[in-house]
């Protein structure tokens, strides 16, 4: 039995720092979770796991039992641990089971043949043994001072059904681990500490995460730890870091008293566990470990403070995010999209950037600014035609900038975009809505736009089949008339595309009004408006999505006129550039946000000379309304 | 540029004026054209002070008041196309060694649409009565004409990329006296 189907990065994560990604060959392949529904032949119900681990050396011995129920005969299951494991007997009530396994990209593939076959309907438990010592080649573990973990398809098996489908069709699986290891240990793993005792040299601790299908990793943390409580959050808090590396942690203690209240408001709810552990991994760890959210545990690596502390307390709230987008809700497309985890987090992430970090900034303003390195980094270094739901998991690009370009950065770009068209406070009650009716339950793309129209009252159908299982770039031209009190707006180089706009309408005493409109294709849309008009543009929070120019080239203010301030605009831009990684950057990274495609002509990335005699080759084109 | 034609005209109106008031032994003096500059607002101001006027030319200078940080003028003027034809916009001394881009154009007969600014990362200029921008028309005709800045349409910018609240406009009259 091979794994097909298995490409891509297997937990709700940060984004990645983009030096990072630089020159890395592509992540090694993890098993993926299937769409709904979940299971295809083998429902797994449980997944209870025993380990007798020393962290130090990586010495395990594990004992994993399944419970299993068969939606079709069922004649095989197979596990994917580390490559330093090896398998014992298997047994199962009324069946025999054999064990074979093979070495299979840095883990060890385990095949548990059942015979006979189990039956529609039938349900057996079937353990294994392990052991072994920890090779940690790939994701799924390290072993050492002063910190080791472990996670799934590691030390904890992840599963795998006889269709060949991927791991995740174990979603939905309650999960008990115990976990063993030298007195003195700390342990901190995922799921509810529901028992702890020492013994015989040994601290024994016992875990469970209810069943509940969940993209949140299964991670458990070792070594010598210090804590920090949270206080006057809605639920138990506590930030834990190594003893010999604190650093951070009453910073983070501070911040999680900011991001927790963000959450709850953000999903209307609180978070439904006993306690939220929130763990600091070491300064370094980035390439071991850069962080996950699993159920009531976030991990984050102190490599994202360096150079921005603000951008790590961000990071912090994205990581904080996926408690609910990734973990609680786990859309089930999650084979072929990371718009509604990865997106939703990074939309949180710059959110919570704007409401708590900055919050004497013009959120519009701040929001807008932020936006602007969306457009940047798809139009210059993307491929915007890629759809955010993909229609096969092989479409997800592997290549690690165009995965994030993908998974984080266009994704939150179209949530942003949405949110704008049908208003912050409608958004927010559909975030509400998503959490309540999908926590814990199967839902995927398809419910988030049953959601979103509900909602808005309005039409998604056609946006959805252009912009989420489609793609294109989105390049309006907006261009405006005024006459007999009619203004009359249009949006050319859309094709016949449906596309809703928050414009905002400038009138000649610098009045703005806000409107929104829905382009169908090259028909105008007329409003009423007696008052001279200036100008029209799309609202800015648009444009990491919808990257809007006007209709007169070289116009960059909106105003269907190429003068003065449209040569300020771009000549304080002479020598920017579109590239990642600037110095004094922002953003996640560290893009020049004050850069403006709209002054880059000839669309290289840089603005030059040569694009601002382009612009001069306009100079004073006059076709707006009020001169 | 059709402007030979045009500078025919005020000679031609010179030589066909004849002294008939009565039989004055006095000639009366031929009027003449002058840039009366409208009164200097206080603060912050753009405003346009004459550099030169001869037959044929008028060379104004836009002048800056109480500028801080300042990266770039936008301006309108309007004026009488009838008497007045654009020839050029350069940047003024203020600038220093900065690298600068001036931009004048005429598309609209009687509007003159213009900019002056600093390009690239550039600190900003500081100082009061500071010659930001030449504007150079040729004088179509002995016509008086207003020179006006279209406020709403011209602004200061400063070294952030904002325009400068509260900048006064003052532009002038061409007249005959």
């Amino acid at each position: 039995m091979g794994l097909a189907l298995i490409s891509g990065m297997a937990a709700a994560t940060p984004i990645p720092r983009y030096e990072d990604l630089l020159g890395k060959p592509p992540k090694p392949a993890l098993p993926k979770p299937l769409s709904a529904p979940p299971w295809v032949s083998t429902k797994v119900l449980a997944i209870d796991t025993q380990l007798d681990v020393t962290p130090e050396t990586g010495v395990l011995t594990g004992q994993v039992a399944l419970k299993i129920e068969a939606v079709a005969t069922v004649t095989q299951v197979s596990l994917l641990i580390d490559g330093g494991l090896k398998p014992a007997q298997a047994t199962a009530p009324g069946k025999t089971v054999n064990v074979s396994s093979q070495a299979y990209q840095g883990y060890t593939l385990v095949t548990l043949d059942v015979s006979p076959p189990l039956a529609v309907g039938e349900s057996v438990s079937v353990t294994v043994g392990y052991s072994g010592t920890l090779e940690c080649k790939t994701e799924g573990c390290h072993a050492g001072k002063p910190l080791a973990f472990l996670s799934e398809n590691g030390a904890i098996p992840g599963v795998y059904d006889q269709d060949n489908l991927g791991g995740y069709n174990a979603w939905g699986a309650s999960r008990a681990l115990t976990v063993s290891v030298p007195e003195g240990t700390d342990v901190v793993a995922s799921g509810d500490r529901v028992a702890k005792s020492t013994a015989a040299g040994k601290t024994t601790t016992q875990w469970v995460i209810p069943g509940y299908h969940s993209y949140g990793g299964n991670v458990v943390m070792m070594g010598q730890l210090a804590s920090k409580p949270v206080g006057g959050v809605s639920l138990p808090t506590e930030v834990f870091t190594t003893s010999a590396g604190p650093s951070y942690a009453g910073e983070m203690a501070g911040w999680m008293q900011q991001i927790v209240p963000f959450l709850d408001d953000q999903a209307g709810q609180k978070l439904p566990y006993p306690e939220l552990k929130v763990f600091k991994l070491p300064l370094g760890w980035l390439n071991i470990f850069r962080g996950t959210a699993g159920h009531g545990l976030t991990l984050l690596s102190e490599d994202y403070a360096t150079g921005n502390v603000h951008y790590f307390e961000e990071t912090l709230a994205h990581e904080n995010a996926h408690q609910w987008w990734g973990v609680l809700v786990s859309p089930t497309d999650i084979q072929t999209t990371r718009w509604l985890v990865e997106g939703l987090a990074t939309f949180s992430q710059i959110d919570y950037a704007a409401k708590v970090q900055n919050p004497k900034v013009s959120r519009d303003e701040y929001l807008a600014r932020r936006y602007r390195e969306h457009w940047l980094l798809v139009k210059y270094r993307g491929d915007p035609t890629l759809p955010l739901v993909v229609g096969s998991s092989s479409a997800i690009p592997t290549d690690s900038v165009q995965n994030t370009l993908w998974a984080y950065i266009r994704s939150s770009a179209l949530l942003e975009y949405l949110r704008v068209v049908i208003g912050d406070a409608k958004f927010a009650t559909l975030l509400r809505g998503w959490a309540k009716a999908c926590s814990q339950k199967l839902c995927d793309t398809a419910d988030f736009l049953t959601l979103l129209e509900q909602e808005s009252g309005e039409e998604f159908d056609a946006v959805f089949a252009q912009w989420v299982w489609a793609g294109a770039a989105v390049e309006p031209s907006i261009g405006f008339t005024q006459a007999g009190g009619q203004l009359r707006i249009t949006a050319a180089g859309v094709g016949s595309a449906t596309l809703p706009l928050e414009l905002w309408i400038t009138l000649a005493d610098g009045t703005l009004k806000k409107q929104r409109v829905r382009f169908e294709g090259s028909k105008p849309v007329e409003i009423d408006e007696p008052a001279a008009v200036r100008s029209v543009r799309p609202n800015p929070r648009q444009e990491g999505m919808i990257w809007s120019r006007s209709v007169v080239p070289s116009d960059v203010d909106f105003d269907a006129e190429v003068d003065g301030l449209d040569v300020i605009h771009c000549a304080r831009l002479r020598g920017k550039s579109a590239d990642p990684s600037q110095p004094e950057g922002e953003g996640i990274w560290s893009s020049d946000l004050d850069f403006d495609p709209r002054c880059d002509a000839d669309h290289d990335g840089t603005i030059t000379d040569t694009d601002l005699a382009t612009q001069a080759q306009a100079f004073g084109t006059l076709t707006g309304g009020a001169k | 540029m059709t402007r030979w034609p045009f500078l025919l005209l005020p000679l031609a109106v010179a030589g066909c004026s004849s002294d008939d008031d009565g039989g004055s032994s006095k000639p009366k003096p031929e009027p003449t054209l002058a840039f009366e500059a409208d009164p200097k607002p206080p603060g912050v101001a753009l405003t346009l002070r004459q550099k030169e006027l001869t037959q044929d030319r008028l060379v104004l200078e836009l002048v800056g008041s109480a500028v801080q940080d300042l990266y770039g003028v936008a301006f309108r003027l309007s004026y009488d196309s009838a008497a007045l034809s654009f020839t050029k916009l350069d940047a003024g001394p203020a600038w220093g060694g900065t690298p600068v881009i001036a931009l004048g154009a005429v598309k609209t007969p009687g509007l003159l649409v213009g900019a002056v600014s600093a390009k690239g990362k550039q600190s900003g200029v500081d100082g009061n009565e500071v010659v930001l921008g030449v504007v150079t028309f040729v004088l179509n005709q002995q016509k008086p004409t207003a020179i006006d800045f279209v406020v709403q349409r011209s602004a200061f910018v400063d070294v952030t990329g904002k325009a400068v609240t509260g900048v006064a406009f003052a532009g002038g009259d061409l007249v005959l006296r």
